[in-house]
């Protein structure tokens, strides 16, 4: 992962939701698996710039899918997380594994 | 889920910016059947077609930084070969009509006079440039018929501003110069700007999408 890209908690995100929902990851259901996930709506503009970003980088790859009426003839554009994407993404658990550590318990702390 | 076509306006824009992510597209369409308001879909709209504007310059920066300075270039040209000429033209023939058309002494003589030389041609040249590099960028006309439009306004807030300030800074030291309600007279002589760069934005923006290509998968 590109540095910038560690640093955009949206990227991992999506990425772990492209894990989540398998072969089921296209637009509208990365869109509202990180709604119900997170509690907030990102825009389908903003997701997909994060997929084409990762797919850029190499960390996830698509292929287009079926077109249905209610989407006029579009064809689905499914994502899938690629080897690459799985081992940055097991860096990253690590990483925030060890840093966790060092944090002391600040449960009812004020800041 | 139904079948209830989405606003035109929206759907207009996302034909015209977002016409390379068909699956974005078809995407919104979804989520637009299933139960979305059309508000949702003009705010999701807008992001996308900015996204793709600015993904588009930021991949494409080098044929982007051709596209300004062809569009510059074409500009400054047009102004020296078209603009001045046609002014230095257009006062002579209209101070040869003036006795017979009474121009000068109608009331809204001022507008009627500035209106061809200083907005109508001007314009025209606006939209001829954007049509061209809109033209000769065909992959990335969408993107960069926007950025033409947002440099273009960007340029002429700077000098709408510049403008603004010397008006107060004369309207403070020289107040009895000042025929009538101040805010009139500020109205009256920051409109023609104003209506400048309004005009020179749309020009921009319907030179350069006068060329751009629709790929719609059906007719939503």
């Amino acid at each position: 992962m590109t540095r910038r890209n560690a640093t955009g908690n949206l990227d991992l995100i999506t990425m772990l939701v492209l894990i989540r929902l398998d072969e089921e990851a296209y637009g509208v259901s990365i869109s509202r698996e990180i709604k119900q996930t997170i509690g907030q709506e990102i825009a389908l503009g903003t997701i997909y710039a994060v997929l084409e970003r990762l797919e850029e980088n190499g960390l996830a790859s698509s292929a287009l899918g079926e077109s249905t009426p209610e989407r006029g003839g579009r064809a689905k554009r499914y994502f899938r997380i690629t080897a690459k994407g799985l081992r940055e993404i097991n860096r990253l658990r690590r990483a925030f594994g060890k840093l966790w550590q060092g944090v002391p318990e600040f449960a009812g702390r004020k800041a | 889920m139904t079948h209830r076509d989405p606003p035109r306006a929206p759907a207009w824009l996302l034909d015209r910016f977002v016409s390379e992510n068909q699956a974005l597209v078809g995407d919104l369409l979804e989520e637009y059947r299933s139960g979305r308001t059309g508000l949702w879909y003009w705010r999701q709209a807008v992001i996308a077609a900015l996204r793709s504007t600015f993904a588009g310059i930021r991949s494409h920066w080098i044929p982007a930084l051709r596209a300004l300075i062809l569009g510059w270039a074409y500009l400054v040209c047009y102004n020296y070969c078209i603009v001045q000429p046609f002014r230095e033209l257009y006062g002579d023939v209209v101070w040869k009509l003036d006795p017979y058309l009474s121009i000068r002494g109608l009331g809204f003589s001022s507008f009627l006079l500035d209106f061809p030389p200083h907005l109508l041609v001007p314009c025209l040249g606006i939209a001829t440039g954007s049509w061209i590099v809109a033209l000769l960028h065909r992959p990335y006309q969408a993107a960069f018929t926007l950025m033409n439009a947002a440099v273009i306004f960007v340029i002429g807030t700077v000098q709408l501003i510049v403008v603004t300030v010397r008006l107060f800074g004369f309207i403070e030291h020289h107040p009895r110069a000042v025929y009538g309600p101040h805010y009139l007279y500020v109205f009256l002589y920051l409109g023609f700007p104003g209506l400048e760069l309004a005009l020179g934005v749309v020009s921009a923006l319907a030179g350069g999408l006068w060329n751009i290509s629709v790929h719609t998968a059906d007719n939503v």
